[in-house]
């Protein structure tokens, strides 16, 4: 008989619920740090987000009581292609549609990080997985309407699944891998669905908890409903109106499931591409939450406002990288890590993110699935650099018979902080002896160089919605992965990767996890130069907001209240 | 004059169809595509499989011979329907519904301003060259031409946010929806962008008032004895105005083309950022169709110019 391990609440409260999972994340925390000997960055993750300037662990539990009413101004930089959060990617959907649909589970909203103990329920109140993970069984949350007034139930979650995992003609789903491994989805009652799955999956979970794993109406579905320009959840809030290239107009849900919530009457995202805008707005009082200011900006506001704003540091789940095209001689192993043991990674934290910006492997250094420090300085490339690794670059260089003063083209994106990164990395190949030059396309045409493979070395900025291995390895280290624009295959990454994800139990999987990270970092198939950071700000009579790491997780405003 | 006018549509009928296509070969060769930046996201930062590419290119029916794309295209321009956008999926026309009304007003406000300062000031520098005022308005305009647009926007920003902590209102307001912040929106970049085009009116005013204050039949005014401010007005002004007149003219047709730049400094969605962020996008039907109704514009500006030059000048009207 299979075991069976139960998660979530049974009939207790919300707030039970939660103090029980966050003595749970406590207890396997302290069992992961004393495995992996960690430096404590998951611990600091879930404690007051590092760089706060005041009070940025403010958890969803206010201090003080919420008041109801008021509208939160918020922002993004541009206009999402269409309004279906299956197709979408990019956080200008992200940030105004989070907060009209609902996923079965969630990360912990009072939390800040990304482990997978570290899920909660959503729609679904309690699930339950069998000990050979094969199937998953949710419990779903009673009384849950959609915003046109239909019952949420088990036939919503399978019909937004299967569309996720096999879209109709017409849609594309950039997340349906996340989801091949679902053999059958079964409804026994109207509170009740059953994941049957092909084999294991460690990472489901998340991918159910994923921002984007949003439940439509079955209805919805099947009927034609044009999910490019309308919505219909179960979220905290409604979208009243968009008008493009100007705001998102959202309103609150009054039958919003969870009882008292959301507290503000309203919502208003503004769509302003330029930041010099969104920062005087900022200043103004015109908006009251800017996710994406600057060191600089966060510090010229800093002596302007005082204590009229809040502002916190987060990870934000992505790299300054560097690609490497398949001809020569970037083909060769020895140039690609001759690059990567060169590049002074202190000096580009400086120059790119002014000093703010973390040095990791190929998974995230804040998350659960780091590599350990002491295993991570290990690989050529990845400890301490400066003029040893130049005087180690050049023997590598030497070695594979790279003759000097070689011609290179640095591709790169137009855009300030792009064509500094590659200003950097000019400087960086010159003192190798390269005669590095940059060429500045706009992103279309770069994206196109990128997917045509006909570029040298690609300085990139690269964002991940979520820190699970399989979510980062598929996408761009995996042998014929979207991202892996240098063509680096290895089939013993590829066969550690299909083993870990299969691995139910966290410890042992993290395990394989960094041991297939150990594998695939010398294959320096992409050079991580570090992990940049983000940060948040909010004016101070915003109440219960908390950032989360990673912009695409978290994002929902149902805790959040004004003072005043 | 009807001759005249069909003449002159006919020129415009050919040079519309050679645009529309040079539009449309230019941005096939251009690289990068449309479904690979709605897969990665408009930032760039997201993984797009090549496999998804394919299917949504095949759906765009970009992957059909550019000779069916073209007459289809074609086809509905010719019947005035703009088509779709292949990134919103939107009709164009809707997206453009919300975004003319504001470049429009902005076009309207800035060539206002520009005609309520540039004709005075060129009017008062002509009428006393090389005195005190003409001096003090030639540096206002040789600074004013040096100043760019954008960057008087951003300091005027600045300076009131810096002075008395208030920026424009987020959130485009029709006029008619509500008027007072429609005008707090509109009033800084429609004068961010009139200063420039005041002191080019200022100059042409200025030099052409001069030249005409010289000719026979104003000194013929002066000795019969009319008034100095009668010679001016009813004589030598509507004479002076003619190329006044020929360059507020262009300057409309190139601000309904938008101004990107301070439309991006002020965050109005006006057509100007529609134009760069489709192109940014590769959203080919809404470069098409926008270019193609920026040449419609302006040759209409131009014929109806023309067409008007015979209302100031009676030797030019068309027997």
């Amino acid at each position: 008989m299979r075991k069976i391990q139960r998660f979530g609440a049974a009939s207790t409260s919300r707030r039970a619920f939660l103090a029980r999972s966050g003595l749970a994340a406590g207890v396997v925390a302290s069992l992961v740090a004393a495995a992996c000997k960690n430096d404590g960055s998951g611990a600091k993750s879930d404690a007051a987000p590092a760089g706060s300037s005041s009070a940025g662990s403010a958890s969803s539990a206010p201090t003080a009581q919420p008041k109801r009413g008021g509208t939160l101004s918020f922002t993004v930089f541009g206009d999402p292609p269409n309004l279906d959060m299956h197709t979408n990617t990019s956080v200008v959907a992200y940030y105004p549609l989070a907060q009209v649909y609902n996923q079965l589970v969630r990360f912990d909203p009072a939390a800040t990080v990304q482990s997978p103990d570290k899920i909660v329920g959503d729609l679904a109140k309690n699930w339950e997985i069998t000990s050979d993970g094969l199937q998953y069984t949710l419990n779903l949350n009673p009384g849950v309407i959609f915003h046109n007034g239909a019952p949420f139930t088990s036939a919503d979650v399978k019909a937004s699944l299967q569309r996720i995992a096999s879209p109709p003609s017409g849609v594309v789903s950039p997340r349906k891998l996340q989801f091949n491994t679902i053999d059958a989805i079964e409804t026994p009652s109207p509170t009740t669905v059953v994941i049957k799955l092909k084999r294991p999956t460690a990472a489901l979970l998340t991918f159910l908890a994923s921002g984007w794993t949003a439940m439509y109406s079955a209805a919805d579905v099947s009927g034609g409903f044009d999910f490019n320009t309308k919505t219909n959840g179960t979220g905290p809030f409604t979208l009243k109106q968009y008008a493009k290239g100007n705001r998102f107009d959202l309103d609150a849900n009054k039958s919003y499931f969870v009882s008292g919530k959301p507290y503000l009457a309203s919502l208003t995202c503004f769509v302003i591409p330029d930041s010099s805008a969104a920062l005087a707005s900022f200043q103004s009082g015109d908006l009251l939450l800017w996710r994406g200011p600057l060191p600089s900006e966060r510090d010229a506001l800093k002596p302007v406002l005082g204590n009229k704003m809040e502002v916190v540091t987060n990870p934000a789940n992505g790299i300054w990288g560097l690609n490497f095209g398949p001809n020569a001689p970037w083909r060769d192993p020895r140039v690609r890590q001759a690059i990567t043991v060169a590049i002074d990674r202190e000096s580009g934290i400086k120059i790119l993110d002014e000093g703010e910006g973390e040095r990791g492997g190929y998974l995230p250094p804040h998350s659960f699935w780091k590599l350990p420090d002491a295993r991570l300085q290990a690989v050529p490339g990845y400890g301490a650099a400066g003029k040893d690794g130049v005087a180690e670059a050049k023997r590598l260089l030497s070695a594979a018979a790279v003759a000097p003063n070689v011609a290179v083209s640095i591709l790169t994106r137009q855009g300030q902080r792009f064509e500094t990164f590659s200003a950097f990395v000019q400087d960086q190949l010159r003192q190798l002896g390269f005669n590095a030059s940059v060429r500045v396309v706009e992103t279309a045409g770069f994206n196109d160089a990128l997917n045509k493979r006909s570029f040298e070395i690609a300085p990139v900025q690269q964002g991940y919605a979520l820190e699970d291995p399989d979510a980062i390895f598929s996408e761009s280290f995996l042998t014929g992965a979207p991202r892996n624009y240098s063509d680096v295959a290895s089939a013993e990454v590829d066969a550690l990767y299909i083993k870990q994800s299969q691995t139910i139990n966290d410890q042992e999987r993290l395990r394989m996890v960094n041991e297939m990270e150990e594998k695939a970092l010398p294959l320096y198939g992409k050079t991580v130069l570090h992990w940049y950071e983000g940060r948040t700000a909010w004016r101070s009579n915003v109440k219960g907001y908390l950032p989360h790491a990673g912009s695409q997780i978290g994002e929902r405003y149902d805790d959040v209240w004004l003072n005043s | 004059m009807l001759r005249y006018l069909g003449a002159r549509s006919a020129t415009a009928a050919i040079t519309l169809v050679i645009v529309s296509v040079l539009v449309f070969l230019i941005l096939r060769v251009v690289p990068g595509d449309v479904a690979t930046l709605i897969l990665q996201g408009p930032d760039g930062a997201g993984g797009a499989d090549p496999a998804q590419v394919a299917q949504l290119n095949k759906d765009l029916g970009l992957d059909r011979p550019l000779v069916v794309q073209y007459l289809d295209w074609a086809r509905e321009i010719a019947v005035l329907d703009l088509g779709r956008s292949l990134w919103s999926k939107s009709p164009i026309s809707h997206e453009l519904a919300s975004r003319i009304p504001l470049t429009v007003e902005l076009a309207l406000l800035a060539t206002g301003l520009t005609t309520l300062i540039g004709v005075p000031l060129g009017v008062i520098s002509a009428l006393r060259p090389g005195g005190v005022l003409d001096s003090f308005t030639r540096l206002f305009t040789a600074i004013g031409l040096s100043v760019p647009n954008f960057w008087l926007g951003t300091v005027l920003i600045i300076i009131l946010l810096h002075v008395l902590n208030w920026t424009p209102p987020l959130g485009y307001e029709q006029p008619w929806t509500s008027p007072l912040k429609n005008l707090q929106q509109m009033i800084l970049p429609a004068v961010a962008l009139s200063l420039q085009y005041s002191c080019v009116i200022t100059r042409m005013m200025r030099s052409s008032l001069i030249d005409v204050l010289s000719e026979d039949y104003i000194r013929t005014a002066t000795a019969k004895g009319l008034g100095r401010n009668s010679v001016v007005i009813r004589h030598a002004l509507r004479n002076a105005a003619l190329p006044v007149f020929t360059l507020l003219s262009l300057q409309v047709g190139h601000l309904l083309g938008g101004t990107v730049v301070l439309e991006t400094v002020f965050n109005l969605p006006g057509v100007g950022r529609y134009m760069v962020e489709s192109i940014s996008h590769r959203d080919y039907p809404v470069i098409q169709s926008l270019i193609f109704l920026f040449a419609v514009v302006f040759i209409t500006i131009n014929i109806l110019t023309d067409a008007a030059y015979g209302l100031f000048d009676p030797r030019t009207r068309v027997q």
